[in-house]
């Protein structure tokens, strides 16, 4: 019973987290168990520089994101295609306006297992109705058949019955808008 | 007024020669209700537990159970073609054509070198490393139209991108990340503000440190005097003419900046920690601490 209790007297006293370790077996310390941890004593300051060296805050700054999506600078050609819109596309009797990411606001939408396919054109502003007459006839006349078209003068926006996204972008990228 | 007199008295006989209320025509209603006492504790009904069999007596039977067929699970000796799939590593398409549009809708600035963090951050890119999406894989879509010199560091790239990029005069470097460093490529600005010390970069795992160290692929552990003998080859066999590159170039630098087989962001060294609030950077100078983030 005494030699009992002297053993579990010992094993109290020893606090495993005293160990001493050599330099090596610091580095692959693991802290995030109780045994390989230090204790914390809070006079120990980590020493460390400070830099308030804007050129190494350059490379900070950059990998902040953008508040905001940035407007398109305007150049000679773009490659992949995209194109701004013109000015004076404004003054015509409709407008459709781009979409925050500056993209032409027309949206295939698959359905059914890929038997419903609709074409939707969004944004739409001013006369709408003219809007659907023209862009309605401008893609019959190119595919030779009868396109059916749904206009929603509340929702500005115009649902084709058929996958004609690339027609109702053409159309509007050249009309300039 | 004698009319509604007789009335009344003619109800009254009426009323006269309707049958009592007597024991005969009355319910029993003060009798006691037999009790019969139910097993259970709603008196012995099936709980909504069905009328019969198993659903009845609620012994459920193991998952993939099919009541003595040879269960489905079973039936197949094995399945090779999902050894290893909690391992293996996606890479998100981004075809040339979209990267293309970011530039020209000025979502990427080409005047900084382009890497995982850029793509990121730009918002239209969804990195997921959740679902063990390795990193940006550049696809050769619109590789023809492809026309901007730029220093882009992607995790996986064939021969046609690399020669589409090189054709312009840029640089592409294939580089390793992982797992907890594309966690910080993906949102810098949140790991900033934890205020964490940036950590290692992991060197790549064994099924992939071929692929980086070779030159062909660019890859971040090649000797760059081999990359630029494989620019050259590659050159040759799609027919370009490689661009040369000099020191008084205005994107010389651009072009030349590269990441530590160990750095996960340009220009800052694992150890450093980022106060967003004070716009300041603490270095470590504690030698453990220096000997654990060299390189």
């Amino acid at each position: 019973m005494i030699s009992f209790r002297r053993t579990l007297s010992s094993l109290c006293s020893k606090d495993k987290r005293l160990w001493d370790v050599s330099s090596s077996e610091k580095i692959g310390r693991q802290y995030s168990s109780f045994i390989g941890s230090k204790l914390y004593n809070p006079d120990d300051k980590v020493d460390f520089d400070v830099s308030k060296d804007p050129k190494e805050w350059k490379y900070v700054s950059r990998l902040l994101p953008a508040k905001f999506i940035p407007d398109p600078v305007v150049k000679d050609n773009f490659p992949s295609g995209w194109k701004p819109q013109s000015v004076d596309a404004v003054s015509g009797p409709y407008y459709v306006r781009r979409s925050r990411n500056h993209m032409v606001p027309v949206y295939l939408t698959i359905g059914q297992r890929g038997i419903k396919k609709r074409t939707t054109i969004r944004h739409i502003l001013g006369d709408i109705w003219l809007f659907s007459t023209d862009l309605k006839k401008y893609i019959e006349d190119q595919v030779k058949h009868d396109v059916g078209i749904k206009v929603d003068e509340v929702g500005c926006r115009i649902v084709l019955r058929g996958d004609y996204l690339h027609y109702a972008q053409q159309f509007i990228l050249e009309k300039g808008m | 007024m004698s009319a509604i007199k007789n009335g009344s008295i003619e109800a009254l006989k009426m009323l006269r020669a309707l049958p009592r209320v007597s024991l005969a025509n009355i319910r029993n209603t003060g009798a006691p209700k037999k009790f019969v006492r139910g097993r259970g504790q709603h008196g012995g009904d099936k709980h909504g537990a069905g009328n019969k069999g198993s659903g009845q007596r609620q012994n459920y039977m193991r998952l993939g159970f099919e009541t003595g067929n040879n269960p489905f699970y079973l039936r197949f000796p094995y399945e090779p073609y999902y050894k290893g799939h909690h391992f293996r590593k996606q890479y998100l398409p981004l075809s040339l054509l979209q990267l293309q549009k970011m530039i020209d809708t000025n979502r990427i600035d080409i005047s900084e070198p382009i890497d995982l963090a850029t793509l990121c951050n730009t918002g239209l890119y969804k990195l997921r490393p959740e679902e063990k999406h390795y990193g940006v894989h550049l696809t050769d879509e619109g590789t023809d139209i492809f026309s901007s010199k730029i220093n882009i560091e992607v995790q996986w790239a064939n021969e046609a991108t690399i020669a589409a990029i090189e054709r312009n005069g840029g640089f592409i470097t294939t580089g390793f990340f992982d797992i907890h460093s594309l966690w910080l490529l993906k949102d810098p600005e949140a790991f900033f503000r934890r205020g964490q010390p940036i950590p290692r970069r992991m060197l790549p795992s064994e099924d992939v440190i071929l692929y980086y160290s070779s030159p062909e692929n660019r890859g971040y552990l090649a000797d760059p005097e081999k990359i630029s003998y494989e620019r050259l080859v590659l050159s040759q066999k799609f027919g370009y003419e490689l661009p040369s590159l000099s020191e008084s170039d205005s994107m010389y630098d651009v072009l030349m900046e590269r990441k530590d087989p160990r750095q996960i962001f340009y220009g800052l060294e694992p150890g450093w920690i980022v106060n967003l609030v004070e716009k300041e950077i603490y270095k470590p100078k504690d030698q453990e601490l220096i000997e654990y983030y060299k390189t």
